[in-house]
């Protein structure tokens, strides 16, 4: 099963993450921050992530920063979830990077078809 | 002159035959008195008397000869002087008491010469500086005439030099027909000549249809006695410098919105995206079984997406542009702009007619498309204050592959003239009320996503917007972002 990597501060969305990914048949994983997943990562082969961009201390992009040096292929299936924060670093890392984007609050059809996506790569 | 001159001189020499005759007589009668006959000396007298006139007519017309030319030199220098020109010299005579006054007048000429040119240069060195000054530089009497007028004015207000010298400065100035207080405005000008404190005050010009400010610095300039003699108006158009002040203003308040709403955003997004997620998977996952349940859970699913859309016309109208450009249904961004409008329109009593072509595909754009939809019918609506009808009239079309939208109102509408100025900074065709920046403001952002405006005059003024609709290329790219 694939599994994928879920991270995000706010705990209902996380689980609700997990709980619409395990109907879609992935195996899931949740932390609730950057920090948290760290080991996660090195540790466990993760085939998609879902990372919240604002968290407390850290941002979305770090995160994909340090996938992309280890897993390059891993971070070809990174998204980005956002509560569209004003953020400078944010537009430029949109502008810099193919990552996914995905607008809070999401229409899970768009999760699923950014799946399906991730599945022809 | 030569004539008169000779009459003059055989007048002096005839003069002086009376010595010989008053010493004849005085002969005559001592001869007499002597019992000598004098009655030979007569002949001989007339005799002498007429070799005296002879000479005297003759001395006087070659003194009349010699003395006319330098004469007459002198008069002509006179006359030259008298036009200012002080660098004719007087011609050299043979007569030495002649060329001493001719010697005498070239150095005077000379010495005024080197005055007048001293004068002058000072002239153009104060009419150079003064020229050279970007600012107006108007000098006014205490009678409120102008005396002095630098170049840059002229140039700018097209006038003439004798259009502006001598005239009242209010009728210069404001193009008034009489005096500031016979306006009902205070002059500056007044209180400067009466207590000689230097004043300031900033005027607000609409000059061909676009709004000049102008900082005007009334400055006394007093003699050694310390009477003021004029005042110098300098006037300096700082429109550029409000407009920037302005942009800076604007940007600093959509920022501070924008940091506002983007925090809300943040604080609204996450508890949304959890209600609607659930609700989402709920329904999908037909975890109730129940018409009614789906029911309620369609509802609330409806909401969510009302609130969600909200925020993303508040972070579009915001200017957070942290979203890139992705397609938005025109009508819907129509829509969005004209429910923020709802209370103007309605404190405006401007009936507000949509006529949306529903097969109006979507534009490539941010939400701040909505903000440029928003200042375009604000501005509609301002402009129908005046207007008996006030009918603001939306429509949007597709047409290949453009849409387009306009906004027309049931104004006055804009003189030709002025309708390719609408989108400058600061135009506007009222003397008072919104600054001017809404049309550049939506010209920029309608223009950044590649579209355009244009400004029509019929039964008011139409806005037509048109934007490039979303090609199947540009959706697919937006959506695999």
């Amino acid at each position: 099963m694939k599994k994928i990597l879920v991270v995000d501060d706010e705990p209902d969305v996380a689980n609700l993450m997990k709980l619409f990914l395990n109907s879609l048949g992935y195996d899931t994983d949740i932390f609730p921050s950057c920090e948290d997943s760290l080991a996660a990562v090195m540790e466990e082969k993760y085939w998609a992530v879902f990372c919240d961009y604002l968290m407390p201390k850290t941002t979305g992009d770090k995160l994909f920063n340090i996938i992309r040096s280890a897993d390059e292929e891993l971070a070809k299936r990174f998204v980005i979830i956002t509560g569209a924060v004003l953020d400078e670093k944010l537009d430029v890392f949109l502008k810099g990077e193919d990552v996914k984007v995905i607008n809070k609050p999401f229409k899970l059809d768009e999760i699923r078809n950014i799946l399906m996506e991730f599945e022809k790569i | 002159m030569r004539r008169t001159l000779f009459i003059r001189l055989f007048i002096v020499f005839a003069s002086l035959a009376v010595l010989p005759v008053m010493l004849f007589t005085i002969i005559y009668i001592f001869m007499q008195e002597r019992g000598v006959d004098p009655a030979g000396m007569k002949l001989y007298f007339m005799g002498f008397m007429l070799v005296l006139i002879s000479c005297s007519f003759i001395i006087s017309y070659l003194f009349a000869l010699k003395t006319e030319k330098p004469l007459k030199e002198l008069g002509t220098a006179a006359e030259i002087f008298s036009r200012g020109d002080f660098e004719y010299r007087v011609q050299r005579t043979e007569i030495e008491d002649f060329q001493r006054v001719n010697n005498a007048v070239n150095e005077m000429a000379m010495a005024v010469s080197l005055l007048a040119k001293e004068l002058e240069d000072s002239k153009n060195y104060f009419k150079q500086l003064y020229d050279s000054i970007s600012n107006y530089i108007i000098i006014i009497s205490p009678n409120r005439s102008i005396i002095e007028v630098n170049e840059k004015f002229l140039c700018d207000t097209g006038l003439e030099y004798d259009d502006v010298v001598g005239k009242k400065c209010w009728e210069v100035i404001h193009a008034y027909t009489g005096p500031c207080e016979e306006q009902g405005l205070e002059c500056h000008l007044d209180e400067v000549y009466r207590d000689g404190v230097q004043r300031s005050t900033t005027h607000i010009n609409v000059v061909e249809g676009k709004k000049h400010i102008h900082n005007v610095i009334y400055t006394p300039i007093r003699d050694k006695k310390g009477v003021i003699n004029f005042v110098i108006e300098d006037i300096r158009d700082i429109s550029s410098i409000a407009e920037m002040q302005e942009r800076i203003k604007e940007s600093e308040k959509m920022a501070a919105l924008g940091r506002l709403i983007s925090g809300l955003s943040h604080e609204i997004n996450n508890p949304l995206a959890i209600i609607s997620g659930y609700v989402q998977f709920a329904s999908e996952a037909c975890l109730f079984r129940d018409e009614k349940a789906d029911d309620i859970l369609d509802k609330i699913k409806d909401a969510t997406d009302r609130i969600g859309k909200l925020m993303r016309v508040l972070m579009g109208f915001a200017g957070i542009e942290s979203v890139p450009p992705h397609p938005i249904p025109i009508n819907d961004a129509v829509r969005s702009a004209l429910s923020l409008l709802q209370n103007e329109a309605h404190a405006g009593s401007v009936n507000v007619a949509v006529e949306l072509d529903e097969s109006a595909p979507s534009v490539m754009a941010r939400e701040d498309i909505i903000r440029a939809f928003y200042n375009i019918a604000a501005n509609a609506i301002d402009a129908m204050s005046a207007a008996g009808e006030r009918t603001l009239t939306i429509k949007s079309e597709a047409i290949g592959d453009i849409v387009r939208v306009a906004f027309s109102d049931t104004g006055t509408g804009v003189p030709e003239e002025n309708l390719s100025r609408l989108i400058e900074p600061f135009f506007t065709t009222k003397e008072f009320g919104r600054l001017g920046m809404g049309l550049t403001a939506s010209y920029s952002i309608v223009t950044n996503y590649g579209g355009d405006i244009r400004f029509v005059n019929k039964d008011g003024l139409s806005v037509i917007i048109t934007l490039k609709k979303v090609t199947g290329q540009n959706e697919e790219n937006t959506r695999s972002r």
